[in-house]
């Protein structure tokens, strides 16, 4: 049997419907049309970083579960237990680490433009305290020259300020995914979408393989 | 229809049919994930959430005395018309 998760705001309420979950080991049962309007939805492991919120929650389903590009869906499932390592504490270091990512590739943009001056500031101010990351991605921003480069800067800025200001933490992966679409060539986030599974895999201690 | 693509005026076109539950996967997708990072849209969702769940309550108000009879009487007359 697959593993899955699911992410909940506080109070084991889902984010959109705002269905109230009952406690762990009860069933639900979705009717077409109610629930999570349309199922129960859980996420595998390379679904994460499109639904963080609050809670992170093992789900287990009984009967068919249909695998979507982004999630799965079932019609009965339950909470199985929280994931104790998903806390405000880890999503702040998801989002610092997606900040590093999108300043990586702003980097990398200013590199590819033929602006490595500028590219070391950049990389030199990441590796510092966020606020003079931000002040250095905000003044790139205006002043870079190159366009693309320059609204990546911009994007640095607007991951941080995000973080900051409590802005969900999927913005910030959002963030980041979008600078690596724009750097990808193909306009794909997939790579980075991996990347960012992989670090919540690795730090929640998720372990996606079956049960046996 | 690509995430990256989607702005705040097109959830308004999908809002109400991701309730009616008439998109398809990718749209539901998209609506949801938009809804997720989008702090203005949260707010617009929970005022929809509320709304709605106003609603049966609302429906469950007898029509007046007559009302079904004058429409059926209604509609007879325009067809003969």
């Amino acid at each position: 049997m697959s593993r899955y998760w699911k992410f909940l705001r506080a109070g084991r309420i889902s984010p959109i419907a705002g269905y109230a979950w009952p406690p762990a080991g009860h069933w639900v049962e979705a009717e077409a049309t109610r629930m999570c309007y349309q199922g129960v939805h859980s996420c595998r492991v390379t679904d994460l970083p499109y639904w963080l919120h609050d809670e992170l929650w093992e789900v287990e389903y009984a009967g068919a579960v249909v695998e979507t590009p982004f999630k799965v869906i079932g019609t009965r499932a339950r909470l199985v237990a929280p994931v104790p390592a998903w806390t405000p504490g880890s999503a702040q270091e998801f989002g610092l680490a997606c900040i590093a990512r999108t300043a990586e590739h702003a980097g990398a943009e200013l590199t590819g433009s033929g602006l490595d001056q500028l590219a070391a500031r950049l990389a030199a101010a990441a590796s510092g305290p966020s606020e003079e990351l931000a002040r250095t991605a905000t003044e790139l921003s205006e002043s870079a020259g190159e366009p693309a480069a320059a609204r990546m800067c911009g994007y640095v800025a607007d991951a941080i300020e995000a973080l900051r200001y409590g802005y969900p933490v999927v913005m910030v992966a959002f963030i980041a995914a979008r600078i690596a679409a724009e750097r990808s060539g193909t306009g794909s986030d997939a790579a980075e979408r991996a990347w960012q599974s992989q670090w919540l895999a690795t730090r929640l201690g998720l372990d996606p393989r079956p049960v046996v | 229809m690509r995430l990256l693509d989607v702005n705040c005026a097109a959830i308004d076109g999908l809002l109400f049919r991701w309730y009616d539950g008439q998109l398809d996967g990718v749209e539901a997708d998209v609506f949801e994930q938009h809804v997720l990072l989008c702090p203005p849209c949260q707010v617009q969702n929970g005022k929809l959430r509320t709304a709605m769940s106003a609603l049966p309550a609302a429906a469950r108000v007898p029509a007046p005395p007559g009302l079904v009879e004058r429409l059926v009487a209604l509609a007879g007359s325009e067809e003969r018309g």
